[in-house]
């Protein structure tokens, strides 16, 4: 078993480990080492997204969706890791958490967090570069398109995203 | 004919005690990412007035992510269990055609050898038990020297010291031909059975008369081919005269096909997959577990079996179970067998356990929806009407029973549609086979009759030449009329969606539009399907508690478990209706206070004994909540208001007050108001209340098959009638409760779940038009419309979500989703997201997908239970509008590109 120390920074705080498996998955290291369970694991393939946390290489880089359940220990090593616990602030909820809720867009909610999270880094990716708002659809579809949603049918997490996307100024031009 | 023991639970099993109550006693956490993983309370913002929720009671953990699902928690999360825990890994067969010799984790590296092993051999010399009369088997592992009953049947249990090697074990026998078991040579497959009882519907009523000559409501279930009783007889002389009338077809006039229709298997795939924790504390003999559940009370029930007999070397004294939400559930966690595995791997370690299954283990243990055949024939006759049908249905139901009987039974009471067929011969039947078990997946039974019924509607329809919905309109039950069984419970609304289809723009213009395409890349065209379905069992039973403290907030406590369908939210802002403000806190997943009640159940009807019921409770089913459980909630606020709250508003309102009825108020802003009175906030209610021992918390049961059973209750000098079986009252100042007898009940009993005739119907219909690739085969769904009617809405954001959950699953189910049955499918262990295509958002028309709610037909109309019938149709309308399009019928789910490809060869 190839060891590492790990090194990374996880929703604002430095995480630290000695010797750990390199081959350890993002996924099972959250939620079975640190306990931190809002990241889910479902297809474990990298197919569902259920998954998805966010990536920066450094704080205040481009925001990367990627899938958890895939991405082993060594490839985060030194980054800046965003899971669901660490979308509230001081303010509250993250404007995609509260517009989930107000739009009942998730029913079981176990794939919510991974939709929020690829939600969360189209939101980095418009603030850098703005689109024209005919073409938010498309982006939406590009973010959280390849995202399973057994319950609603999608729908409503569209509606939720969309409402975020326009209502946040400089998003879109 | 009597139930299983899957409908009679009770609350000991050979003297076992049972317990089964929700996540409570978390343990405090500390530190700034682990502080959130703490259990949060709801929101006060939750609401949005009076029976109006701005969001899910349970959203904001779910939203933060919180722990809240069985997969979330480990032993150390939880008070007064030990921190250390054992992985259990559950070894699987992939083979059900060779003799299983033993293990053989040879190959497996060292550091990945489980510390100990648990086989067959373990549990023989244990004498662990049965828990389930439906396996008679009882081979819960696999014994040396046996062939498998079915594929994917559990072998062994290997335990580890942590999740990490468990998995990499899992992954690297995973990658084994033969997954680290031994076999011998191939044996002969087994014969597939017919699991017992089989269904019989015979219907019969004769031309230009109302009176039914035969039917199931005019006495009873029958098994013809059994010959048992004189109605056994009876029915098979009409199995004989339907046979010779659609024989005969040419001569009366009629136009009858014969056809056979498939659907295929679907796995659930719920997102979380199962997983659940068990610890048996051996000093007290209490076996705990964790799992997030639709069936906490058979969960519970058949872990304890296992251990109940007499001879069992594994003491267990007590089962204390908690209840997780469930992520995801469809039906598939409904009488799951994990909870067997989760106990017998608790009994033979020291520490709790875990089981954690990764996706290619649930596609490899979880249940399945059936596969089915039809062999459907029906007659037409020249004035367009429905004349007579035989549907012979055959369900795979795997290799053990579970409850593929009932879902047998609801195929039968679904097996004509949503038609009136005075003649119907339908012989239901549940194959036992070496497939995965299948269970109780969403609008079980019924998807697969409609598909059948709603393709032979389009296809009689083209063989006479008359418009397709114009052949529904004039065949359609109008509410109220007899169903299949005999029983006059048709739902309203079936007319009202074939008019509005028919005028619909896709439905006027489907011809031109098709023959518009004709030069084009794709074929398009457009289909119609109506269907109904029963929700509920036909015998079903709802146990509520609301309470009220000095403070005026609400909360309910219930048995009814929140699959993410929305009934916590639901039962919150269902007591507004006589409460005047939703429920602040809902307490899901709970079944010891109700012991309270001191229920006796049977189906064999005590009528001097008040504390006998039908049935006591049952496991959740997502289409009861809105009708059943909130019923119950409502009659419990009624007892509250009239028992509690009025008493204390007449104090409080002072002399002349005492003879203000329940009639004469109303709630206005939070406070109870009456003509000429001043109205009194609910605080300053509940704090009278409390302070001059009024009642402060109704618990009730109530029992429905068809009716409610009513009775009248004393409580104090007061009398009244309310739908429910059983009622216990706290007061104000007590800490104990008291038990109110019933009086003059208008009680009944039924015979059977399913089988009896109190069920429900709710209708639903969808419009879809489709495109179709003419090169790959590739059928895109265009636009849709999805009609529904539910009756009252409780909460028009819930319904409308289910109705687009149910869209998708349907979708998938008619284009995409399938897995075969036997041996290169999920028992084989190596199928996973990768092969199994559930719809994206690319696939469901999003925007495109118009939703029609009929409006309730009455102010008093029901909610109905809407999350099942809302898949029915969609199958059906894609099949027929993939059949407009390419001229060819496809009578086989899923349509694949390749069966389009190989259809258009010929």
């Amino acid at each position: 078993m190839d060891t590492i120390d790990l090194d990374f920074t996880l929703n604002g705080e430095r995480v630290s480990r000695s010797g750990i498996d390199a081959d350890m998955m993002l996924v099972d290291f959250l939620r079975e080492d640190l306990g931190l369970t809002g990241t889910k694991f479902c297809c474990g393939i990298a197919v569902c997204r259920v998954c998805t946390v966010s990536l920066a290489r450094v704080p205040g880089a481009h925001e990367v969706a990627i899938r958890a359940c895939t991405t082993p220990l060594s490839d985060i090593n030194g980054q800046v890791v965003t899971t669901v616990e660490g979308l509230e602030d001081d303010n509250g909820l993250h404007p995609l958490q509260q517009a989930f809720l107000d739009n009942f867009s998730f029913q079981c909610g176990y794939c919510c967090p991974g939709f929020l999270m690829g939600a969360y880094a189209l939101l980095d990716r418009l603030k850098r570069q703005p689109i024209p708002a005919e073409a938010v659809d498309a982006a939406i579809a590009d973010a959280v398109g390849e995202h399973i949603c057994r319950c609603t049918g999608y729908v409503r997490y569209y509606r939720a995203i969309r409402q975020v996307v326009l209502d946040t100024p400089g998003l879109v031009t | 004919m009597k139930t299983t023991r899957r409908e009679f639970l009770a609350t000991t099993v050979a003297g076992l005690a049972i317990s089964v109550s929700p996540i409570h006693l978390l343990r405090p956490v500390a530190g700034s990412n682990e502080a959130k993983a703490a259990t949060v309370a709801p929101p006060p913002d939750w609401q949005a007035g009076p029976g109006k929720a701005r969001f899910r009671i349970d959203g904001l953990r779910k939203v933060t992510g919180r722990k809240t699902y069985a997969r979330d928690f480990h032993a150390r999360d939880l008070e007064g269990w030990p921190d250390e825990q054992d992985v259990v890994l559950v070894m699987r067969t992939p083979v059900a055609n060779r003799t299983f010799h033993g293990l053989d984790l040879g190959r497996l590296p060292q550091a990945l050898q489980p510390k100990s092993t648990i086989t067959a051999e373990d549990l023989a010399r244990d004498h662990i038990g049965i828990a389930e009369d439906d396996y008679p088997e009882g081979d819960y592992l696999l014994p040396a020297g046996k062939v498998p009953d079915y594929l994917g049947q559990e072998v062994a249990l290997l335990y580890y010291d942590d999740f990490f090697t468990m998995d990499k074990a899992r992954r690297a026998i995973r990658s084994d031909v033969l997954q680290g078991l031994s076999f011998g040579e191939e044996m002969p497959i087994r014969p597939e059975t017919y699991y017992q009882p089989e269904t019989s519907i015979i219907h019969a009523e004769p031309e230009n008369g109302d009176e039914q000559t035969f039917s199931q409501v005019g006495g009873g279930p029958v098994r013809p081919e059994e010959a048992r009783t004189p109605r056994d007889i009876e029915a098979m002389g009409w199995v004989d005269r339907i046979r010779e009338m659609i024989a005969s077809s040419e001569e009366r006039g009629w136009t009858t096909l014969h056809r056979t229709y498939e659907t295929q298997v679907i796995d659930p795939m719920f997102m979380e997959p199962e997983s659940g924790l068990a610890w048996l504390d051996r000093e007290t003999a209490t076996l705990h577990m964790l799992i997030g559940t639709q069936s906490p009370s058979y969960d519970v029930t058949a872990a304890a079996e296992i251990f109940a007999g007499p001879l069992c070397r594994i003491g267990v004294r007590k089962v204390n179970f908690l209840a997780a939400y469930p992520g995801g559930g469809f039906g598939g966690r409904d009488t799951s067998i994990l909870c067997l595995f989760l106990a017998l791997a608790a009994a033979y370690s020291d520490r709790p356990v875990q089981i954690i299954n990764d996706r290619f283990e649930q596609f490899q243990a979880g249940m399945k929806r059936h596969a089915s055949r039809c062999d459907l024939s029906m007659a037409v006759d020249k004035d367009r009407k429905f004349r007579a049908l035989r549907n012979y249905i055959y369900l795979n139901g795997g290799g053990r029973r579970n409850v593929s009987t009932f879902v047998a039974q609801v195929s039968g009471i679904n097996g004509t549609g949503p038609y009136g067929v005075p003649y119907v011969d339908i012989w239901s039947r549940a194959l036992k086979t070496r497939a995965i078990t299948a269970g109780s997946i969403r609008a079980f039974g019924a998807v697969q009759s409609q598909f059948a019924i709603e393709t032979m509607v389009d296809e009689l329809a083209a063989e006479i030449g008359v418009d397709p919905i114009a052949l529904r309109r004039a065949n359609v039950l109008l509410e109220g009329e007899a169903v299949d069984t005999g029983a006059p419970n048709a739902p309203p609304g079936l007319p009202e969606m074939c008019d509005r289809a028919a005028a619909h723009r896709l439905w006027r213009e489907r011809d031109a539009r098709h023959a518009a395409a004709a030069g084009s890349d794709v074929a398009y065209g457009v289909g119609f399907a109506i269907t109904m379905k029963n929700y509920g069992t036909g015998a079903d039973a709802a146990l509520d508690e609301v309470a009220i403290d000095p403070d005026g907030r609400i909360t309910v406590t219930t048995n009814v478990i929140d699959m993410g369908n929305g009934s916590a939210t639901t039962l919150a802002i269902a007591t507004a209706t006589h409460l005047g403000a939703n429920a602040t806190e809902v307490k899901t997943g709970y079944l010891d206070p109700f012991e309270a009640l001191q229920l006796e159940q049977s189906f064999e009807m005590q009528p001097d004994n008040p504390r006998w019921t039908p049935l006591i409770h049952e496991s959740t089913k997502a289409s009861s909540t809105s009708s059943k459980w909130v019923h119950g909630v409502e009659q419990a606020c009624s007892v509250l208001l009239a028992s509690g709250l009025l008493p204390a508003a007449r104090e409080l309102w002072g002399a002349g007050a005492e003879g203000v009825s329940v009639a004469d108020i109303r709630w206005e802003d939070g406070a109870l108001a009456a003509d000429g009175r001043q109205a009194i906030p609910l605080p300053a209610l509940a704090r009278q209340a409390h302070e001059k021992g009024h009642v402060v918390s109704a618990m009730i049961h109530a029992f429905y098959s068809g009716r409610w059973i009513e009775a009248d209750y004393t409580i104090g000098a007061e009398t009244h009638r309310w739908q429910i079986d059983a009622l216990s009252v706290r007061r104000g100042g007590q800490t104990g409760r008291d038990l109110i007898d019933r009086k003059n009940a208008k009680l009944f009993t039924v015979e059977s779940t399913y089988e009896g005739n109190g069920q429900s119907f709710g209708a639903c219909a969808c419009l879809a038009s489709v495109t179709v690739n003419r090169r790959t085969g590739e059928v895109r769904l265009d636009e849709a419309v999805h009609y529904l009617g539910p009756g009252k809405v409780r909460q028009q954001d819930l319904l409308e979500g289910q109705l687009d959950g149910c869209f998708a699953m349907g979708l998938g189910q008619a284009l995409l989703e399938d897995i075969p049955a036997y041996e290169d499918g999920g028992g084989d262990g190596l199928w996973n997201l990768h092969r199994y295509n559930v719809p994206l958002a690319r696939d469901v028309g999003l925007g495109r997908v118009e939703k029609v709610i009929l409006p309730p037909e009455s102010d008093d109309a029901p909610a109905r239970g809407i999350a099942e019938v809302g898949m029915i149709p969609i199958p059906p309308a894609i099949a027929n509008a993939v059949a407009h399009a390419t001229g060819v019928r496809f009578r086989q789910l899923p349509i694949t590109p390749e069966r389009v490809r190989a259809a258009w060869r010929g």
